[in-house]
Parts: C-alpha cells; sequence; structure tokens
C-alpha cells in the first residue's frame, strides 16, 4: 500500500508540474493584475526598441509589469491565427494592415467573441477622458483609416497606428560610379520621370563582362522584386489598378494592367537588365544591393538600417510618374491593438489600453524614429525620424507619403495575395508560351474560380465567383 | 515457509493501479496533445472555422470540405477576342428569337461553361455588361480567337497538384533512398581498417538539423554558384539551356532537386540496413559459397530474404515521411517553381495557417491520413509474400 501512495505522489507531482507548465500559462499572464501580455515580432533592431518603450511606459507606470511576447518576423502570422484560435492572444499586440479587415469583421457588433476591443470611445475621450485621447489629424492619414471602419453606429478605431513605410526606389551610388552613370541627387532624374526614362537607366547601369570566355552580366541596373506588392509602384506607373475604389472587385483586367506585366517581363526578356530566375541564387535583394550585383530595388524604409549597418552608399529615389501624370507608390502600416477577451475585463482593458496609446503616443514615436526602421505613424516622430542617418533619404520617404496609398487590401487578402503570386509566376521564370496577357488572364481566373473577388472587364462587365456567365 | 504459512490473498486489482500510474503521464500526454487534438481535428474537418470567436463560431458543413478538395465541378472557362467583324452573332439569352446583335471586332467574348438548349454557349461580351447571350460555337470557331481556355476541373485544384506532387516525390525518393541505404550500408558491413569512421561520417547528415542542411543544399543547386552545376559544367553538361539545370528555380528542375536533397538523409535507413546485416548468420553465406553461389546469388537468396524485414520496416517509413515531407518543401519555396514543391503537408499548412481554413485544412489533413493509412495497409498486405521471418519457418 505503502508504495502504491509513494507511486501515486510522485505521477500527481508529475501531473501538476505538467499542468503548471503548459495548461495554465495563457491564463497565469492574463489573469494576474498588473501584468499586460504585449504580442510584437520584428528583428533584434526592433526588439531593442520595443524594450525601449516598454521601459519607458513601466516607469511611467510603477506596478505594472509588461510581459513582452516576441515572434519573429515570418512567423508572427501564424502564432497570431493561434493565439486566435486557441482565445489566448496577448493583452496588446502589433498587427498587420493586411489581414486587418478580417480582425475587424470578427469584432463588430454582435461578435461573441471579439479577437478585438473597439478603441473609438478611448479616443474620443468618452470613456478613460482626456487622459487617453488622441485624435485622428496626429497621424498621418494612411495609417489612421488602415485600422478603422465605418459601421452602422458610427466610426470604430481597432487598431491606434504605429509605425510604417512605403517603397521607393533604392540606389547603389558604388554601381553608378562604376557604370559611368551621374547620381540621381545630380541629375535629378526622377522627378517626374517616365516608365521609359527609368528603363533606360536600368540598362546604362547594367555592365556586361567577358568571364571564362563566356559574357556575363557583372552588375544589374535594377533587381524585380520578389512580389507583386514591391511591383505595385510600377503598376501605378502604367496607370493599373488591382481593386476598384471600394475594394469590392478585382479591376487589373485592363490594357494599362496588360502595360504593367509586360513591363515586369520585357526588363528580363527584352531589355536584360534584371537577373533572371537563380541568377543570384539564394541571395536576397539587399544583399545583392549591398554587393554592387544591383544597382537600384525597391523597398521601404525597413531595409536601411541593414544597409546603413553594412556601410553601403545609397539614396533613395522616386518611382516614375504614369502617362496621365501620376505617381504612387504603396504604404502599409502596423497597429496595435487591444485584445477582444479584455472586453468584460474593465480594470485590464484600461491598462492594456494605456499601454496602446503609449505605443501609438509621440514619446514611443521618437523612440521609433532613432531606429529610423519605419516612419512614425504619429506625425511627432517625423523629425526625429528625419535626423537620422543622411536626412535627405530619411526625408524622400516621409515627403514620398503625399503620393503613397494603402495597399489593395480585402477580406479575402491572403487569397488574392496567393492568386496574384501565382498568375505572375510563369511570366517571372519566362515559362514557354506565357506572355503577359496569359498572366493577366490566369489572375483573373483564379480570383473567379478560388471565389476570391468579382472580376470587372474594362468595359465594366462584372463577372462574379464560379457564376456562369 | 510455503505450504506452512498461507500467502496473504493479494487482490489483483493493486498490480493494475500501479501499472496505470506508472503509465499516467503517458496516457494524460496521450489523451491531451494526441487523441484531443485528433478528434478535434475529425470534428473541424466537417465544420466552417477561420480560428476567430472561438470553438463555438465553428459551422457544420457536413462532407462540403472533402466535397471542395475532390469533386467539386468547375466548369470550363473560355475567352475569345472577335476578330471579323459582324460574323459573331449574339442572340439575347432571355429571348433567342429576338434580333442577333453583331459583335464588333476587338470585342471579347466569355464562356463559363454553359450552354443553351441547341448547343450554344452561353456567353457575356464586353460592351455589353447586363446581358447575356447565346452564340453559336461554330461563329467563334470562325471569326473570333480563342486567347484563353480554363479545362473542366474536379475539385481543388491546390489540393489536386499538391497531391501529385507528394506521390511522384514519394515513388522516385522512397526507392531511391532504400537503394542507397542499402548500397551504404552494404559497404559498411566490410570489416576494414577505420570502418567505425566512415559508418560515423555516412550516419552524421542524418542528425544533422533539417533547416541548416536545406540551407547547404540551396547553395549546392545554386545554378550559377552551386557546386553541381559547376561539376557538371566540368563534365560539359550545357547547364545554362535547359530548366532542369535551373534546379529550385524552375517547375522542372525543383522536384528532382528535392528528391536528389532526400538521398542526403539516408543515414537513418542505412542503419537499419547495418545493423540487418550484421545479423545475417554467417554460416549460410559458407553454406551458399561451397555450393558455388556467386555474389549475385548470395545477395538474392540469402542477404535479401534475411534483411527483409528490415526492407519493410524502411520501405513503411519511407513512404510515410516522404508523403509528409514539409521542412525542406517550405523552405525551398521559390516563385519561379509554379508550386512544383507544393506537397500536401505544405498545402494543408498554408490553409490553416495563411488563409485560416482550419476546417478545410483539417479535411486535406485526414485525406493524407486515409492515403498513408492505404498504402501502408498495402504494403503490409504483400508483405507476406516477400518479408520473411525467422519464425514464421
Amino acid at each position: 500500500m505503502r508504495r502504491v501512495l509513494r507511486i501515486a505522489a510522485v505521477v500527481a507531482l508529475a501531473l501538476a508540474a505538467g499542468w503548471w507548465l503548459f495548461l495554465d500559462t495563457p491564463s497565469r499572464g492574463a489573469n494576474r493584475p498588473g501584468v499586460l501580455r504585449f504580442g510584437f515580432w520584428g528583428d533584434y533592431q526592433e526588439f531593442e526598441m520595443w524594450q525601449r518603450i516598454v521601459a519607458a511606459f513601466e516607469a511611467e507606470h510603477p506596478g505594472v509589469e509588461v510581459r513582452m511576447e516576441f515572434v519573429p518576423g515570418g512567423e508572427y502570422p501564424r502564432k497570431l491565427s493561434a493565439w486566435i484560435a486557441s482565445g489566448t492572444t496577448p493583452d496588446v499586440m502589433l498587427l498587420q494592415d493586411e489581414p486587418f479587415p478580417r480582425y475587424m469583421r470578427d469584432s463588430g457588433a454582435g461578435a461573441e467573441h471579439p479577437v478585438l476591443v473597439d478603441l473609438a470611445d478611448t479616443i474620443s475621450g468618452d470613456r478613460y477622458g482626456d487622459a487617453l485621447a488622441v485624435a485622428a489629424g496626429d497621424y498621418w492619414p494612411t495609417a489612421w483609416e488602415s485600422f478603422g471602419r465605418e459601421e452602422a453606429d458610427g466610426w470604430h478605431q481597432y487598431g491606434l497606428p504605429v509605425f510604417g513605410g512605403n517603397n521607393l526606389v533604392f540606389y547603389n551610388r558604388e554601381c553608378f560610379r562604376r557604370a559611368g552613370v551621374p547620381l540621381p541627387e545630380q541629375t535629378r532624374v526622377d522627378e517626374g520621370w517616365t516608365v521609359d526614362e527609368f528603363v533606360d537607366l536600368a540598362r546604362r547601369l547594367t555592365i556586361r563582362q567577358a568571364v571564362d570566355g563566356r559574357e556575363r552580366i557583372v552588375q544589374w541596373g535594377f533587381s524585380r522584386p520578389y512580389s507583386w506588392l514591391y511591383w505595385l509602384p510600377f503598376i501605378y506607373a502604367c496607370d493599373a489598378e488591382i481593386l476598384d475604389p471600394d475594394r469590392t472587385a478585382f479591376v487589373f483586367t485592363g490594357p494599362e494592367a496588360l502595360a504593367a506585366l509586360e513591363l515586369w517581363s520585357d526588363l528580363d526578356k527584352l531589355h536584360r537588365v534584371v537577373p533572371a530566375s537563380g541568377d543570384l541564387g539564394p541571395m536576397n535583394e539587399s544583399v545583392a544591393f549591398l554587393t554592387g550585383r544591383v544597382a537600384m530595388f525597391t523597398s521601404g524604409p525597413w531595409a536601411m538600417p541593414f544597409l546603413n549597418d553594412a556601410g553601403v552608399d545609397y539614396g533613395v529615389m522616386y518611382p516614375p510618374v504614369s502617362p496621365s501624370g501620376r505617381r504612387g507608390t504603396r504604404v502599409t502600416w502596423d497597429c496595435v491593438a487591444v485584445s477582444g477577451r479584455l472586453r468584460d475585463d474593465p480594470g485590464k482593458r484600461r491598462l492594456a489600453t494605456e499601454l496602446a496609446h503609449f505605443i501609438a503616443s509621440p514619446e514611443a514615436a521618437r523612440i521609433i524614429a532613432d531606429v529610423q526602421r519605419s516612419i512614425p505613424a504619429n506625425r511627432a516622430g517625423t523629425e526625429a525620424f528625419v535626423r537620422g542617418s543622411e536626412p535627405r533619404r530619411a526625408r524622400r520617404f516621409v515627403e514620398g507619403l503625399e503620393f503613397s496609398r494603402v495597399q489593395p487590401i480585402t477580406l479575402r487578402w491572403d487569397d488574392m495575395d496567393w492568386a496574384l503570386r501565382d498568375g505572375l509566376s510563369p511570366l517571372t521564370r519566362g515559362a514557354e508560351g506565357t506572355d503577359a496577357r496569359a498572366a493577366l488572364n490566369r489572375m483573373a481566373e483564379l480570383m473567379l474560380q478560388r471565389r476570391i473577388l468579382p472580376v470587372r472587364l474594362p468595359d465594366g462587365t462584372l463577372l462574379q465567383p464560379e457564376q456562369r456567365p | 515457509m510455503s505450504g506452512l504459512v498461507a500467502d496473504r490473498p493479494r487482490r489483483p486489482w493493486r498490480r493494475y493501479v500501479t501499472g496505470y500510474l506508472f503509465a499516467a503521464p503517458w496516457i494524460v500526454g496521450v489523451l491531451g496533445l494526441l487523441a484531443g487534438p485528433l478528434v478535434l481535428s475529425l470534428v473541424l474537418s466537417f465544420c466552417s472555422w477561420e480560428g476567430a470567436g472561438g470553438l463555438g463560431a465553428m459551422q457544420w458543413v457536413g462532407t462540403e470540405n472533402y466535397r471542395r478538395a475532390l469533386w467539386e465541378y468547375h466548369e470550363p472557362q473560355a475567352r475569345y477576342v472577335v476578330e471579323r467583324e459582324g460574323q459573331v452573332r449574339l442572340r439575347p439569352r432571355e429571348n433567342p428569337a429576338a434580333p442577333a446583335v453583331l459583335a464588333p471586332a476587338g470585342a471579347e467574348i466569355l464562356w463559363g461553361g454553359d450552354t443553351g438548349p441547341d448547343g450554344a454557349y452561353a456567353v457575356r461580351a464586353t460592351g455589353f455588361p447586363d446581358a447575356t447571350f447565346l452564340v453559336a460555337p461554330a461563329d467563334l470557331d470562325r471569326a473570333a480567337k480563342r486567347v484563353s481556355y480554363s479545362p473542366p476541373e474536379h475539385g481543388d485544384a491546390f489540393a489536386w497538384k499538391a497531391m501529385r506532387n507528394s506521390a511522384v516525390y514519394a515513388v522516385f525518393s522512397v526507392p531511391l533512398g532504400l537503394a542507397a541505404a542499402l548500397g551504404l550500408a552494404l559497404l559498411l558491413n566490410r570489416q576494414l581498417p577505420g570502418i567505425g569512421l566512415f559508418r560515423t561520417v555516412f550516419y552524421l547528415p542524418h542528425v544533422v538539423a533539417g533547416v541548416a542542411t536545406v540551407m547547404m543544399w540551396s547553395w549546392v543547386f545554386n545554378p550559377q554558384l552551386g557546386l553541381l552545376n559547376t561539376g557538371l559544367e566540368r563534365l560539359g553538361v550545357d547547364t545554362q539551356t535547359s530548366p532542369v539545370f535551373q534546379w529550385l528555380y524552375s517547375p522542372q528542375g525543383a522536384k528532382p532537386a528535392l528528391i536528389l536533397m532526400s538521398l542526403w538523409g539516408v543515414g537513418g535507413a542505412m542503419l537499419i540496413f547495418l545493423a540487418a546485416l550484421q545479423n545475417v548468420p554467417e554460416h549460410l553465406y559458407e553454406a551458399a559459397h561451397v555450393d558455388g553461389a556467386g555474389r549475385w546469388r548470395r545477395f538474392w537468396h540469402i542477404t535479401a530474404p534475411q534483411i527483409s524485414p528490415a526492407i519493410f520496416f524502411n520501405l513503411v517509413m519511407g513512404i510515410i515521411g516522404a508523403l509528409q515531407v514539409f521542412t525542406q518543401a517550405f523552405l525551398l519555396y521559390s516563385p519561379q517553381q509554379d508550386n512544383a514543391l507544393l506537397m500536401m503537408v505544405v498545402n494543408i499548412y498554408h490553409e490553416a495557417f495563411t488563409f485560416n481554413r482550419f476546417g478545410y485544412a483539417s479535411a486535406l489533413a485526414w485525406l493524407l491520413f486515409l492515403v498513408i493509412l492505404a498504402l501502408t495497409l498495402l504494403v503490409i498486405g504483400t508483405s507476406r509474400w516477400w518479408v520473411y521471418y525467422e519464425s514464421d519457418r
């Protein structure tokens, strides 16, 4: 009997230890008063930035402890899905704009288990007074609009914008010197330049040399982006659009869209100014750029810390202007939001809201600006952002916000992204029998077949997914 | 003392309780971490659920997820551009007797697979956004050019593609892996000086982390700078013209690259073969040698039957492993591959964690389970004809 009791005690201890270690983890962080869980992603520079922001918040709020739940960048969306599915989202979390419409849909009126808490009444000061009141005007308009929506009972704000960035054209000065091309800051080549002028510059920057008796390109003029998202500045430069203004139909179907895809294809097949599949191997664009294998590529301010650390001599240009005289590029923002789990926990919700407001405040914006990885969404951080390394370069991103547009985001963002990548893929690898028209058709067909979005043809004909004509 | 003092009657349940208590942590683990999610995923496979709103937000959809994956019918789609003005007659679908409209040159005719009573295609045409027409296929053949066509499809094209990719990968990688592992085991079964070092070296890749292996191989397969193409070029192979030699950057080369890469990890199977080879009784070889049997006959009539349980085990594990390949395919994805490395598990992962279709992903996971189960049962069923056990004699 004694032996049985001993074994039972050991097993019970093991089970209790297991319970303590695994099953109670989310609630332990969530239930203790004065402790907030904060979920975020990023690289090591961002991690240090968040440490500074959290330390500043804790200094202002004695007795409050913020548990930082860091997830490496690429894994964050998956982790977030798991958090949401298991009902264990952190009290405060950093979120991207792409999936945000889905979170808003799942948090709106009538949602039994909302993903996010509506922050509108805290912004107006209705709930917590002026202490937690912010004004939409403090933020860049595209940032503010990305995280709220108009519902039957008025405007709802589910996230407070924190930082973001727009895509511009980076150029490596060393590559310009090597090719004997005057530097853009001297010629101001990007002031109102056209796509043709851009292609001409890329051609002049491409250097061919004989290596082992075979002509090889040792410096490419431009690196065609990995994703269609980074191609958006050129899609806009062809006067094409991905979605209609109310984002309910796919309109990348007309002659302008065809021109944008032909440009994509021609840069490789016709002009030979971009590396083709495998030419750079596993080297990513930033590395190819810093090593001088490509002279220009499109990216956002998030590429700057890496290039600055590597000591690259580079500048930033605006994308080309379209035939109709319009210049556009993509801007993407991230926000901070409060977990819907706290809807019925006023004390913890207030604390979480305070943290969210602090992260979106001018004080945090200045810390964000120091890293110079992204533009602070709060305009109070703009000057600090521009004061960083080579102010002219950073200022271009801020000034570029004037013509930057929120990405073509829909409820079915991931499916749309997948379909566009899939449609573009044969064109990227130069598959036999594939041209820009076929790629365009493929994209439209995927939108319909996968029931992602209706497709609007140039003459206004609207094709519904899986609906027979 | 036995026989003089009766043993205290033992209660039989005590033995069971002790056993169960010992097994309790394992039982709790299996129920909580394996059986629970297993049952939940089975239920989920009949539901639609995007993750938000807790489990209460799951909506029962019956076999819809399975239908969507396997047999949902998609009509063919075609797009024509009218080349000869006035020769494509568009009859209003609502009133076919009404005067036909003549499609202008350049108009696009869109057919979604639907046909009218007389075999005419039910179409839409650019320039007439609100109308549906009937058009004779002969008119289109004569005066319009077909610029795109999607054949009719059953099921989810991506799910089928993933199944085909996994099948091709398994068909090539499993036999190749078995042959390579057996070949290495035969070589390493010799008593040579330093053979232990060789065994360690060949086994080592099996214990190297998958991600590190993938990163290394992605450089080996680099079309411009990689070891493989450099070596092939030295041998006179023109690696720059054929898409196969673009390896991970072309649909033609991606799967062969992955299959070649899978050989890197044959150390595990090799070790099992080696253990089996060392258990083959030496006297059988001696007897065969005395009878004049050559190397091949000794292998075929002694080695192969003796190690057939190891072949059987490695075959089953190989099939399961090949159909569940994930890390390599996931990490080596490149947009130039045209989804050549979209394997079943990769597709399940994307459906669940990229598109948040947890119900549909669960259905795909159960389909994968059924495929693996069927193949495993098939191998087990055939094993009586080719697997030799000493105890069966």
